[in-house]
Parts: C-alpha cells; sequence; structure tokens
C-alpha cells in the first residue's frame, strides 16, 4: 500500500523540472513535500495525477496507475489549486460535478462542507471566496471520495492563523487514522509541525528523504576542524566515536565536543589551523541543502522574499 | 461513462452563462426570423408570383435565423471547453476523472444533445410561425413538399456540427478568446470570403460553411447537393474535433497558463 513515484522526469523545452525523482508516500503517515518556489513541487503533483504527461517514469497507487482507478476520488483526494474554480459557480455545484465522477452521493456533498466550515457559503458563488474559504473548499473537494491519500499543494497558502493550525490538527488526524497525507509547502517550519517524513527537493531533483527527527538531529551543532593532516585526525576522531565528513579541506564533525578535538589534536600532535562550533538550525539545514538548486534568489533584504505565513512571531 | 455524463451535465447545467448564450441564440434567431418574413414582400420591383413558391418562402425563414444562430451555439461550444481552461477547473476535472478521451466524449455528447433540443425548439417555431405569418400575408405554402422536412431537419443538423466545431476549436486553443472569435469569423467572414475571392465552383463545393448551407436550403443550393454540403461540413468538424481530441490528450494540463 504506497504511492510509488519511480523515476519521474519532466521537461518543458529544455528546462528540465523535475529530474528522475523518486519516492513513496505510506498509509498512517504525513509525508511532506519541501522544496523552494520553482523547485517542481506543483509539477510534480500534477505529474503524479498525470495532468501534465510525464518523459519518463512511473506512478502507481497500490500497484495500479491513476488512470486504471474505476472511481480516483475514492482512492486519491486532491487539492493542486485554490484558485482552481469557475467564479460564477456555486460552491456546493462546484463539489457536485467532482462527486459525480467517482458516484459519489451528493449527501457527502453537504458533509464534506460541514467538515470544512463553509456550509454558510454553500451557494455562493465561488469568485466571491477568499483565498481562505477557497483552499477550504479546495480540501472538501479533496475530502469528497473519503479517500485514503490525500494530495495537497500549498493548503495552508491564505489561511489565517487559526486555519492554518485547523487544517495542521485535522491532517495530522488523517493520517492517524490511517490515511496518507502528502503535502508541499516551501515553509520548512511549517511542516515540521506535523509531518512525519520530509522529501526535500530542489530543481526538480530529490535533495533528502528522511524522518523529520533525523533531519532535526542532522542538522544539530557540528564542529568545523582545518588541519593539515586530515586523514589522520579523521581516523582517531572516528576511533574515539565521532562522525567525520571530510568537505573543501575541512573536518566536518558532530557527536563530540570542540574541547575533545582540541585536547585529542594536542596529545597526537597534529596541528590545528582552525576550530569552530557551527549550529544550523533546521531551516539553516534546508536552505543549505538547496542552496546550489534554488532558482530564484533574493539580495537578502529582510521580508524581501517573506511568505505570506499567516503567522507572526509575538 | 455514466458517471461522466452525469458530471458534464451538472458542469453545464450550473454555469448560468450556458443558459444566456442558449437563449440569446433563440432570440437572435426569431429575430432574423421576423425581420426576413416581415420584409418578405416589401421589394417593389419584384412581382409577387415570383415570391409566392414554397422554396423562396422557406429560404426566407431558415436561411437568415440558421446561420446567424449557429455562430452563437458555435460560441457556445468554445466556452463549453473553454471555460475549464481559463478557470483552472481542468486541474480538479481531471484528477477526479482522469481518463481524457472519456470526459472530453462525454462533454462533446452533452453540447451536442443540449444543442439538439434547442435547434429543434428553434426550427420548429421558425417553421411554424413563418409559415403562419407568411400565410396571413397570403402566401401559400404547401406543407405537403419534400423540401419542408429537408430544410428543417438540415437546419437541426447544421446547427448541431456548429456547436461541436466551436468544441473542437475550444479544445485546440487553450486561449478562450482566441477561440471564440475564430468561432465567429471563421463562418461569418472567411469562409464566405474565400467563397467569393476564389474562381469556380468547386470552392463552394469544399468549404464548410458554404457547402454545410445546402443542408437547410430547400433541395440544396446552387452549387452543391444536399447530401454533398452535409458530408463536407461534417468532415470538416469532424476534423477539428478530432485535431481537438488528440491536442488535448497529450497536453500538459498544468501548462495552459
Amino acid at each position: 500500500m504506497a504511492i510509488v513515484v519511480d523515476g519521474l522526469t519532466k521537461a518543458y523545452g529544455p528546462k528540465t523540472v523535475v529530474d528522475d525523482l523518486s519516492f513513496e508516500v505510506v498509509p498512517g503517515k504525513v509525508t511532506g513535500f519541501l522544496g523552494p518556489n520553482g523547485a517542481g513541487k506543483s509539477t510534480t503533483m500534477r505529474l503524479m495525477l498525470d495532468l501534465d504527461r510525464p518523459d519518463a517514469g512511473r506512478v502507481t497507487v497500490d500497484g495500479q496507475r491513476f488512470r486504471d482507478i474505476q472511481y480516483p476520488a475514492r482512492a486519491v483526494g486532491t487539492l493542486l489549486e485554490a484558485q482552481a474554480v469557475h467564479p460564477k459557480r456555486t460552491a456546493r455545484n462546484h463539489l457536485r460535478m467532482l462527486a459525480a465522477c467517482s458516484r459519489v452521493p451528493d449527501s457527502r456533498v453537504d458533509e464534506v462542507m460541514e467538515v470544512t466550515g463553509i456550509t454558510p457559503a454553500a451557494n455562493k458563488t465561488v469568485g466571491a471566496f477568499s483565498l481562505g474559504m477557497r483552499q477550504r473548499l479546495g480540501l472538501a473537494s479533496a475530502l469528497l471520495g473519503d479517500p485514503i491519500y490525500m494530495m495537497l499543494d500549498e493548503p495552508a497558502n491564505g489561511l489565517d492563523p487559526e486555519g492554518m493550525r485547523w487544517i495542521r490538527k485535522y491532517l495530522r488526524g488523517l493520517a492517524n487514522e490511517g490515511r496518507a497525507v502528502f503535502v508541499s509547502s516551501h515553509l520548512l517550519a511549517e511542516l515540521s509541525l506535523f509531518v512525519d517524513y520530509l522529501i526535500v527537493i530542489g530543481k526538480g531533483r530529490l535533495m533528502a528523504m528522511t524522518s523529520v527527527d533525523e533531519f532535526m538531529a542532522e542538522s544539530q551543532t557540528a564542529i568545523l576542524v582545518r588541519t593539515p593532516r586530515p586523514d589522520e585526525l579523521k581516523v582517531e576522531l572516528e576511533n574515539r566515536g565521532a562522525t567525520v565528513l571530510a568537505e573543501d579541506g575541512e573536518l566536518r564533525v558532530s557527536d563530540t565536543s570542540a574541547a575533545a578535538i582540541g585536547d585529542l589534536a594536542a596529545l597526537l600532535g597534529i596541528p590545528l589551523h582552525g576550530l569552530r562550533e557551527k549550529t544550523t538550525s533546521l531551516e539553516d539545514a534546508f536552505l543549505e541543502l538547496t542552496a546550489d538548486e534554488r532558482e530564484y534568489r533574493t539580495g537578502g533584504t529582510p521580508g524581501e522574499n517573506a511568505a505570506p505565513s499567516g503567522e507572526v512571531a509575538p | 461513462m455514466n458517471k461522466l455524463f452525469r458530471s458534464e451535465w451538472i458542469k453545464f447545467k450550473t454555469l448560468r452563462s450556458h443558459w444566456v448564450m442558449l437563449a440569446s441564440t433563440l432570440i437572435l434567431s426569431w429575430g432574423m426570423l421576423a425581420l426576413a418574413v416581415g420584409f418578405y414582400d416589401t421589394e417593389p420591383d419584384v412581382p409577387k408570383e415570383a415570391l409566392n413558391n414554397t422554396d423562396a418562402l422557406l429560404g426566407a425563414i431558415l436561411g437568415f435565423s440558421t446561420p446567424v444562430a449557429g455562430i452563437l451555439l458555435a460560441v457556445l461550444g468554445v466556452m463549453a471547453m473553454g471555460g475549464e481552461y481559463k478557470s483552472k477547473t481542468v486541474l480538479p476535472s481531471f484528477s477526479a476523472a482522469p481518463i481524457r478521451g472519456e470526459v472530453i466524449a462525454a462533454k462533446g455528447i452533452v453540447l451536442a444533445a443540449v444543442a439538439l433540443v434547442t435547434s429543434l425548439l428553434m426550427v420548429a417555431v421558425d417553421v411554424i410561425v413563418g409559415i403562419l405569418w407568411l400565410d396571413q400575408k397570403g402566401f401559400d405554402i404547401d406543407f405537403g413538399a419534400a423540401n419542408l422536412l429537408q430544410a428543417a431537419g438540415g437546419a437541426v443538423l447544421y446547427l448541431v456540427a456548429l456547436a461541436l466545431f466551436g468544441f473542437g476549436l475550444g479544445l485546440i486553443l487553450t486561449n478562450q478568446s482566441l477561440a471564440i472569435t475564430l468561432a465567429i469569423i471563421i463562418p461569418l467572414v472567411v469562409d464566405p470570403a474565400l467563397a467569393a475571392l476564389i474562381p469556380g465552383d468547386w470552392i463552394k463545393q469544399v468549404l464548410p460553411f458554404a457547402a454545410g448551407g445546402a443542408l437547410f436550403a430547400p433541395g440544396g443550393t446552387e452549387n452543391v447537393e444536399v447530401w454533398q454540403g452535409g458530408a463536407v461540413l461534417g468532415l470538416w468538424v469532424s476534423a477539428v474535433v478530432i485535431a481537438g481530441g488528440i491536442v488535448f490528450e497529450r497536453r500538459d494540463l498544468g501548462n495552459t497558463g
């Protein structure tokens, strides 16, 4: 039981947007799909649903191709773009037309509107909806078929803080019921609050696939050591249980302390040219991971790249 | 397939713009009938006897009302698909029903059925009102004339074909405004212009709307038999719809801007 993505690749003209991407989405877990804007998250989701045609690769839902599923909405609930609604159609009719494709009864339409809190606006045309209301409508449409898999592209976008908390709790609850929730965001902070797994992509390539705990562990304090005899020191440190990565003429050491490294080097007579601690936050780890892969860079002006997260620090 | 017909019917009936288009089509068609019949005998130089034959009278009844209504139905056909691109509802729609061929077949059939019912109503009113009105003006129409049924039935087929022509354009072009523009100017300007500018009768036999006009002309036109006109228009419309289906099957729906 899983959605299996295998070697998915897509180019628009000369530009490869999704590059040999493979991962799985499993029931009972919230899987976060993280990447900077332009990394190919939305494209990947469209490819998974056969909305865009992949150049290579394969996607299966419990072993079946998506297009071969008889009642797709009962297997995979989707919210790709909250704006993808006809402005002159009412919320209820929008849901009814989607429900009909999978023989979902109209009574279920009323249920999902109740769950997402849009019942009072059921007979209003969607053009008058705020982005937050459209997100709720989108979530309602994803829930129509009571599916095992949920695929949501930036569902918190446009919600107020209360709405964001609500949606996190709701999606968490769905996973706890044994459903698979696959949810994208460009904000690690938002995802880290409720996901189990993280799939990180940059420029369409898989950067990391890890549990949130591991991801956090990896991003804890590291000590950077500069020495003319790195190989020797690396062996000695590893013999004492430290984790050592050699990179750019530096050693990146974790699971030990700066003092212990300094003492060891003195004992062995290995000269040190540099020894400093570096603490990485989750956000730093993410940025570091995707540093070369980000498509758009800002000049670092505060607030310039601020996403409308809705959550304001006190 | 049943579930898709239901979905497509909900899509169609829940947008007021579709009903406004249908109402406009009827009103405009009947307005053209009123003009054509109302001014039928106002030409001072033409003797009444020349006007008093069933074919000429049918020509007045259907010859103007049908092509005008056809253009509006072509626009409706574009909207049936173009509205989905424009509003991006292609994304949720085709996530809910991923086999594209089936969905657009259901959409095309729902559209054709709507166009058929509308055209039957339109043409029935055209013919009945037209005949009674002309009768009152002192013209005698032979109800038994074989051409009456042919012209009326042909008009209905012509109208359904135009709705599907628009639908095909809507499938090919993601830009709804452009598709609507083409759905109007191809039958109204391009086709008649080519028929007029290119010398020879053959051109009138191969252009979709010049030839297709034979469907609702009593006994066909000067250059085109009724069946010929139906076949030529049918082939053109099929070509546009099939091309649309092929283009649509391959299209990246997220990339339609």
